[in-house]
């Protein structure tokens, strides 16, 4: 979890007495965040962290176990490796496919379009509904057995199964469900596209570069921040993913267990167990996890990402 | 210093309520109240409307108490009051469904109601097979609210539409396959019955009706061969078309009611808590739903049922105002006044009074009418409630699990049944 | 190929060209995919619940509002007082994210201190650990503030810069404006404090507008927060209230949907007035690289 940090600190040459007052400034421009780390942040966060070394239910005063926690994880538990198994799945199908689809439309939006406000708009909404109890009302009734889809596809002739309900493709429909509320990925893909300085696009017509040219030399160097900014934020979110697959299946991950995400897991192991000191052991695993790719990602991002203030 | 306050209310109220209406209104401002006394209780926007009702008429009848009211969303009940619990800030009142109700009394989380017998709590207008509903090792924790009993609910239209003859009164298993597999050879399109091998407690009734019980102590009190033949049975009924293919079942979460095959007009039979007929299913159909006596196990002419609280009423251990809040308590479960205000609207009253109030309503609906005749008849057979474990509800989504995992075809039934066995057991342990 | 356009100056007119129909035609096409099963929600929510599930697919019979009266009031508040619970909250954690998160991420993207980087990588810590297992450890320490049942739980976080996904976005976008701006400025005498004001501030528009859609929408939908936090009825927001519609002892589907499609109206509305200022951005920033 280094590797970002050469990122954002960029040396230079600066006096002593400069430094300090700097220090000075910082901290207090930092004052609000300091606050709500200490204050909000960092108490439940080694609370969590202690909890996951004991046998908290909760309700009563929680007693120390050691690493039982996460051994029985690593070595009893089936559904554990089940749920990261589906876990890894959706995060490896998910986020480069929400990604491209966010980053396609952003750029289609991003152009003078008769209508574009109201385009944008469109493509957002699916994104407002969140994880409203709606949504899951509907993606039930679209990819059930008799839902819409299977009734578009019986019209060639197709006999399709049911998507939700069954094991094989249950999975998928949540996948089909995050790429489909790609608008928060877009939003942040149009304003980052909104930093491209008109002159680079100008100085590449003048070379004579055509669309994909001037795509491929000027925006997409030029967006890189953003699109790393999308891609550590997706990974985060996606292994946390819970929403979807809590309302879609009722809470169970099921059918057999197929739509178990990690945190859903965790979720039912501390609310419909009690065992909140397990599941705060799940959860520190999964910092871990999660720690691991993002800091993967920083160091794979040296060699892609452009920044303006790089010297 | 509570417990002062509230001889000195009861001995106000023996003056009777207008007295006290008058008394308090000439001294508002100058008492103050007792409380805040905290209701919590879950529910849907409708149904936490009428218990708001019964609370406020309450709150009105005793203006020395300051009663709050605290309706959750259902779905999010259990996160809200662990939190709260956790937090120590909880209301004084707490619902408890009843397998929340085992978790929250061992972690003595709940007070012991026993000592606030016989004031506040009457306890004497309860039968005591129902009040022991919501007893945990012997220690009373819970009020039951209204009493849930299993019943079948079937689609009568359906069966007419088909040219089916109706059901029979009571039947057995081997029976009830074979009814089944006659609705799919009426119409390829529809199956008998929802797949009933999800159903812990389906299994557990099985078990009741012959003495026994699911669980043990710390252990499954079924054997291997026991659960393979059950799954067994299930698998038989997918085959022939008796019970509904696995991803139609699958579909059906358990309580997503749009989604059921029985609602959907695929299936004419679906075990059930009796109450779950109104609300649930005859809500959302246009097809008229009765309800019916489950199959027994073949050998025995008893389905096997036993009663389970819908919800209890339960005390915080570390409330303030326990006299007041029992008093609260005891009146919504049991006050006709209460009665008459909340209806079925958790289904059947669980004590006596309340009952009798409720069967005197004259509005109530055809559906409601069903579901108190069968919920009457059905208790009227039923055997003692065998004991609640913490670890049910994982056991249930366990025996979900392994079922699905048989009707897709993942395992076969004798390795799905010794997975059963074998994590429920450890389950049990771990609970 | 030819559909991947980059915003062309805006002084040139759109020409119909074969390009310009290929857009139309994905964005179109993509525009009906996505609100599909939105306008399955608004078809639904003019229908009875036994007519929406019995055939899901189809055209309602006829137009029937009433699920939208009804569904309005079938909670004790109704949804009016809902909505305005909601959109207090909302103000005030956009205030607060804007304020406090820009503040943050000026200090990591320009200044030097000791600990930066620890302290970042910390910040972005907070972002990984499930919200779940942090749940029990903050509503403890909220109650024991005496802030539950408030509405402090769920915005003086805002204030004290707790969302680390703005601060990463907006450390972001700061490091991609030049950084011979600030020093400029640093030049003439300008404190760390003018430099952001007068300079960061502005240029961060875009990411401002950004955390401005994106935390009163993901306020607005913050279900599990609100439902945690608030207890009293009076107090309570839309989206607790649309969990209330329905649940396992059965409810009104119909009431739902219709009350699921109002909800999407003032996020709608939010998106579409900020989104505008996306497109502006092209010709007003003034970025010169």
């Amino acid at each position: 979890m280094s590797a970002q940090a050469t990122d954002i600190v960029t040396d230079a040459p600066r006096t002593a007495r400069r430094r300090k007052r700097q220090n000075f400034e910082a901290y207090l421009f930092l004052l609000p965040w300091f606050g709500g780390m200490i204050l909000l942040t960092a108490g439940p966060l080694l609370a969590s962290l202690y909890l996951s070394f004991t046998d908290f239910d909760m309700l009563r005063a929680p007693n120390w176990v050691g690493l039982t926690n996460f051994v029985d994880m690593f070595t009893f538990d089936p559904r554990y490796r089940k749920a990261l198994q589906v876990t890894f799945v959706y995060v490896l199908l998910g986020v480069p496919l929400n990604l491209m689809v966010a980053l396609g439309i952003a750029v289609l939006l991003n152009q003078k379009v008769r209508g574009l406000g109201l385009f944008r708009g469109v493509y957002y909404l699916p994104s407002l509904l969140g994880g409203s109890v709606a949504v899951a009302v509907m993606w039930r009734q679209i990819f059930g057995g008799e839902g819409v889809v299977n009734q578009g596809l019986s019209l060639f002739g197709i006999d399709a199964p049911n998507w939700i309900s069954t094991p094989q493709y249950a999975l998928y429909t949540l996948v089909l469900l995050h790429i489909w509320q790609f608008g928060s990925a877009m939003i942040i893909f149009l304003a980052g596209l909104q930093q491209v300085p008109n002159e680079l696009y100008e100085a590449a017509e003048i070379d004579g570069a055509g669309r994909w040219q001037k795509f491929r030399n000027v925006t997409l160097p030029m967006i890189t921040p953003v699109i790393f900014f999308n891609l550590v934020l997706g990974v985060i979110n996606s292994f946390q993913a819970f929403t979807s697959a809590y309302i879609v299946s009722g809470g169970s991950g099921g059918p057999a267990d197929s739509t178990l995400f990690y945190t859903l897991y965790l979720y039912q192991e501390g609310f419909t167990s009690f065992r909140m000191g397990y599941a705060s052991a799940m959860g520190w695993v999964l910092l871990l996890i999660i720690g691991a790719f993002t800091a993967l990602n920083f160091w794979a991002s040296r060699r892609w990402v452009y920044y303006g203030d790089d010297r | 210093m509570n417990r002062r306050f509230n001889l000195s209310r009861r001995s106000v109220l023996l003056g009777g309520t207008a007295a006290l209406g008058a008394l308090a209104l000439g001294s508002t401002g100058v008492r103050a109240q007792t409380g805040p006394v905290r209701f919590g209780i879950f529910g849907n926007a409708e149904k936490l409307a009428i218990r708001g009702n019964s609370v406020a008429r309450y709150a009105e009848l005793h203006p020395e108490i300051n009663v709050v009211y605290e309706g959750v969303p259902s779905d999010a009940w259990p996160d809200k009051i662990a939190a709260m619990v956790a937090g120590g800030n909880a209301p004084d009142v707490i619902t408890l469904s009843s397998g929340d109700l085992e978790q929250y009394a061992t972690r003595e989380a709940l007070e012991p109601l026993d000592d606030l017998i016989p004031d506040p709590i009457r306890a004497d207008l309860f039968e005591t097979a129902v009040l022991d509903l919501g007893r945990v090792n012997g220690t009373l924790y819970g009020l039951p609210i209204a009493v849930s009993i299993q019943g079948m609910g079937y689609n009568q239209s359906a069966i007419e539409r088909l040219g089916l003859d109706a059901p029979p009164e009571s039947w057995n298993y081997d029976d009830f396959a074979l009814y089944c597999a006659e609705v799919h050879k009426a119409d390829s399109s529809m199956y008998g019955c929802h797949d009933g091998g999800a159903r812990l407690g389906d299994l557990g009734m099985t078990l009741v009706a012959q003495g026994r019980t699911l669980f043990t102590e710390n252990e499954l009190g079924v054997t291997v061969d026991e659960v393979a033949a059950w799954l067994e049975y299930w698998n038989k009924m997918r085959e022939t078309g008796a019970t509904v293919p696995p991803d139609m079942q699958a579909q059906f979460t358990g309580t997503e009611w749009p989604n059921s095959p029985l609602v959907r007009g695929r299936a004419i039979f679906a075990n059930m808590a009796s109450q779950d007929l109104a609300g649930g299913y005859q809500a959302l159909t246009t097809d008229t739903l009765g309800m019916m006596a489950p199959p027994a196990p073949v050998g025995s002419d008893n389905p096997g049922y036993f009663p389970r609280p819908t919800s209890s009423l339960t005390l915080n251990a570390r409330s303030n105002f326990k006299q007041e809040a029992a008093h609260l308590m005891d009146w919504f479960v049991s006050d006709p006044e209460s009665a008459k205000i909340l209806g079925l609207v958790s289904g059947p009253p669980a004590s006596r009074p309340a009952l009798e109030a409720v069967l005197a309503l004259e509005d109530i609906s055809e559906v409601d009418q069903k579901v108190l005749r069968h919920s009457q008849a059905a208790l009227a057979q039923a055997n003692p409630a065998p004991p609640v474990h913490r670890g049910e509800r994982a056991v249930g989504d366990l025996m979900r699990r392994v079922n699905e995992n048989v009707g897709f075809g993942a395992y076969g039934v004798q390795q799905a049944a010794e997975e059963f066995v074998n994590q429920g057991n450890a389950l049990l342990r771990r609970a | 190929m030819s559909s991947i356009a980059i915003s062309a100056p805006p002084r040139r007119k759109p020409a119909i060209s074969l390009p310009r129909i290929v857009t139309y035609a994905v964005l179109i096409g993509g525009a009906a995919i996505m609100i599909y099963p939105l306008l399955w929600m608004l078809m639904s929510s003019i229908k009875s619940d036994q007519e929406i599930f019995s055939n899901p697919a189809a055209l309602p019979n006829d137009i029937d509002l009433s699920n939208y009266f009804t569904g309005w009031f079938a909670t004790n508040p109704s949804f009016t007082q809902y909505y305005i619970n909601s959109f207090m909250i909302c103000l005030g954690a956009v205030i607060g994210n804007v304020l406090a998160c820009s503040l943050t991420a000026y200090a990591f993207a320009r200044l030097e201190f000791p600990f930066k980087r620890t302290l970042f990588t910390i910040m972005l810590l907070t972002l990984m650990l499930p919200s779940h297992v942090l749940l029990i450890p903050q509503y403890v320490m909220f109650a024991r503030l005496g802030w539950v049942n408030t509405y402090l739980p769920l915005i003086v976080p805002k204030f004290l810069a707790t969302d680390a996904f703005f601060i990463f976005l907006m450390v972001q976008f700061i490091r991609r404006i030049p950084r011979e701006l600030d020093e400029a400025a640093t030049i003439d005498g300008c404190s760390s404090f003018r430099i952001f004001t007068s300079i960061i501030f502005p240029l961060l528009q875009p990411a401002l507008i950004t955390t401005i859609i994106f935390t009163f929408i993901w306020t607005y939908n913050d279900f599990f927060s609100q439902l945690i936090y608030l207890t009293s009825p009076e107090s309570l927001t839309v989206p607790v209230g649309l969990r209330t519609l329905v649940d396992s002892s059965g409810g009104a589907y119909g009431q739902l949907l219709a009350m699921s499609a109002l909800s999407l109206i003032p996020t709608f509305v939010v998106f579409l007035i900020f989104q505008r200022r996306l497109v502006e951005g092209i010709a007003t920033s003034g970025l010169k690289g």
